[in-house]
């Protein structure tokens, strides 16, 4: 397993999959940046998009790409996040519309939560809707060893 | 510098099988083109007009549409809608090289959300799933990706699908309630449509300095475009404005509104020369124009002043002098060459095109007007208001007699011999006769009479004789 640490959130890769954890630098005085995560079991461009442009359409039948993009802590008051605790996605949670871009057989998810005074967002996109439920192990696998300080 | 060097190969290309008219045209879509999507437009199959929508502008590549596509070209989100989240890609052309930023509109749902979960059932939503069919080349999605950015409205959560994107070159946390925390993606930063303009012009730029949705002006409501002279842009709640004679101008509501019903750039007014302003008393607004103005106010509208009854008007003091705000446009006599112009408190006139402007207050303006204006019996205005020679009440002349008013008496017209005899022989309203009590009227087929204060004069108009009877 491979370990990457980053602006307090820790991803312990299996072999084959790569993890990046970013944070991009404001380009307007008021503008707050926050961690950035991405975790797939495909080779990631350079190029992505905080929401995995670039990277999903790459995705294979088999591919999964898991997001975890964090908000400014005063987020984590609202009701938009006052979901507790990283979430573990079901099969019934997958849809093909449920995605920032709907590409062909593809699927995907999202669930906003808070955990230690911190907001994020979960967005995990499946390479095929036919087969999430083969592919939702995979994505409990990375969450199982994704842990926020 | 590779920008401007293909669109000159195109444009050869062009110039080589159209004629002059439409090769012009079609240069103008292909430097739109390639402002918006730069190099994928030459790289990739397709046409110009497509191009102007950027990339991934069809139904099955899976973006949502842009707003105005769906929303009778107004770059909002639509009724019934709440912005749920934005993102924004850095370095955009449409922008001047700045970030351009994205917002996403949802529906707000008609049901709850279930449990574990912030959107609700597609029953809920408000909104039909649908491609956008509106015959543009934006075709994107509209109502149907399920996701959310969530730095807006994060009061809300549960929501409906992304419905259409809302496009500023504004950061959303400075004009509607939204986080200053940013999520990016520049592959979306050519993404477009012909109801949002497709290059970075000084118009844009005026707009983004005022803060583009949270400016005065609010959400645009159209392209910008060529109007007959200069350049213009339509908003919610008025139109800006831009030539390089006159510079960038907005103007607001009733104001923007009066000026596009009298023919816009194409009209007499010309192109503005200032923005909308307030005016010193605080209840009205105005703006200047090459060749007038427009004064507003609540309860009165707006009004078209122009040469030469602007300038005559603004060496009264415009609002600080007698005649208050302008209550009809500048408007022809019935000869086709003089000017009239109503305010609160009288009116102004001219005999030509230039001028004199004369200017006189109620009641005599309204006396002179009923009395047939230049086409009655008194004919032009000659003259500013007066003080009578009894230093009571005022007058203005005309080219054939005079309206005088006093409050003993009232406001009269006299003209014509009566009005030679009155004024020659009797000394006016401070003479022997004083000030008329009525107009000059017809005694009979052959006889005109005018009552004053102290007796009348009569015209005999067999003899054009005048006596005093």
């Amino acid at each position: 397993m491979t370990s990457v640490r980053a602006h307090g959130v820790t991803v312990r890769t299996m072999d084959g999959w790569e993890a990046r954890i970013s944070r991009r630098p404001p380009t307007e005085p008021e503008e707050r940046t926050h961690s950035v995560t991405h975790i797939a079991n495909f080779p990631l461009p350079a190029r992505r998009g905080d929401f995995g442009s670039g990277a999903v359409e790459r995705m294979g039948r088999d591919d999964v790409l898991v997001v975890l993009v964090e908000f400014d802590s005063d987020s984590a008051k609202t009701a938009l996040f006052a979901r507790r605790g990283l979430p573990r996605p079901r099969v019934v949670d997958f849809d093909p519309r449920k995605l920032q871009r709907t590409l062909p057989g593809q699927s995907g998810g999202q669930w906003f939560f808070n955990t230690g005074g911190r907001a994020f967002t979960l967005y995990v996109v499946l390479g095929s809707h036919h087969r999430r439920a083969r592919l939702l192990p995979q994505v409990h696998a990375v969450l199982d060893h994704l842990t926020i300080d | 510098m590779l920008t401007t060097t293909l669109v000159d190969k195109a444009a050869g290309w062009l110039e080589r099988r159209t004629s002059r008219r439409t090769f012009l045209q079609r240069v103008a879509v292909v430097g739109s083109a390639m402002t918006v999507s730069g190099l994928d437009y030459v790289l990739r199959p397709g046409t110009a007009y497509a191009s102007v929508c950027g990339s991934g502008s069809t139904c099955a590549s899976g973006w949502t549409a842009l707003c105005c596509t769906i929303n009778h070209g107004r770059n909002q989100c639509p009724p019934g809608s709440f912005a749920g989240g934005w993102w924004k890609a850095d370095g955009a052309g449409l922008c001047g090289g700045k970030a351009r930023y994205y917002i996403d509109c949802h529906p707000r749902c008609q049901c709850g959300c279930g449990s574990g979960t912030h959107f609700c059932a597609q029953s809920c939503w408000g909104c039909t799933p649908h491609c956008a069919h509106e015959g543009t080349c934006d075709e994107r999605r509209v109502c149907h990706n399920v996701f959310r950015y969530g730095q807006c409205n994060q009061h809300i959560s549960c929501s409906g699908p992304v419905w259409c994107r809302v496009i500023s070159c504004t950061p959303p946390w400075k004009w509607t309630n939204c986080s200053t925390s940013s999520a990016t993606d520049d592959y979306t930063r050519s993404h477009n449509a012909p109801c949002l303009p497709t290059s970075w012009t000084p118009l844009q730029a005026r707009y983004r300095r005022m803060g583009s949705q949270g400016s005065v002006l609010g959400a645009s409501a159209s392209t910008e475009y060529a109007a007959t002279r200069g350049r213009v842009q339509r908003f919610m709640h008025g139109r800006m404005y831009h030539s390089a004679a006159t510079g960038t101008h907005y103007l607001l509501g009733a104001i923007a509104n009066h000026y596009a019903h009298i023919g816009e750039t194409g009209g007499p007014l010309g192109l503005p020369t200032t923005d909308t302003q307030e005016n010193a008393d605080g209840a009205g607004t105005r703006n200047f124009f090459q060749h007038g103005a427009i004064y507003y106010r609540s309860g009165i509208g707006a009004h078209a002043l122009r040469e030469p009854v602007f300038s005559a008007w603004s060496a009264t003091g415009r609002l600080t002098g007698p005649l208050g705000y302008p209550t009809t446009d500048t408007r022809h006599e019935a000869d086709g060459i003089g000017w009239r112009q109503r305010f609160e408190h009288g009116g102004m006139a001219t005999a030509t095109a230039s001028g004199p402007v004369f200017y006189a207050l109620d009641p005599i303006w309204t006396t002179w007007r009923k009395l047939g204006g230049p086409a009655g019996p008194l004919g032009h205005l000659t003259t500013e208001p007066q003080p009578n020679t009894n230093e009571i009440g005022t007058h203005n002349d005309c080219e054939h007699g005079t309206v005088t008013t006093s409050p003993a008496t009232g406001t009269h017209g006299v003209w014509g011999p009566i009005f030679d005899s009155w004024s020659t022989d009797y000394g006016r309203e401070g003479g022997r006769l004083g000030s008329p009590i009525t107009d000059v009227y017809a005694l009979d087929d052959t006889h005109d009479r005018c009552d004053f204060q102290q007796g009348s004069l009569e015209l005999d108009k067999s003899t054009g004789k005048v006596s005093r009877v």
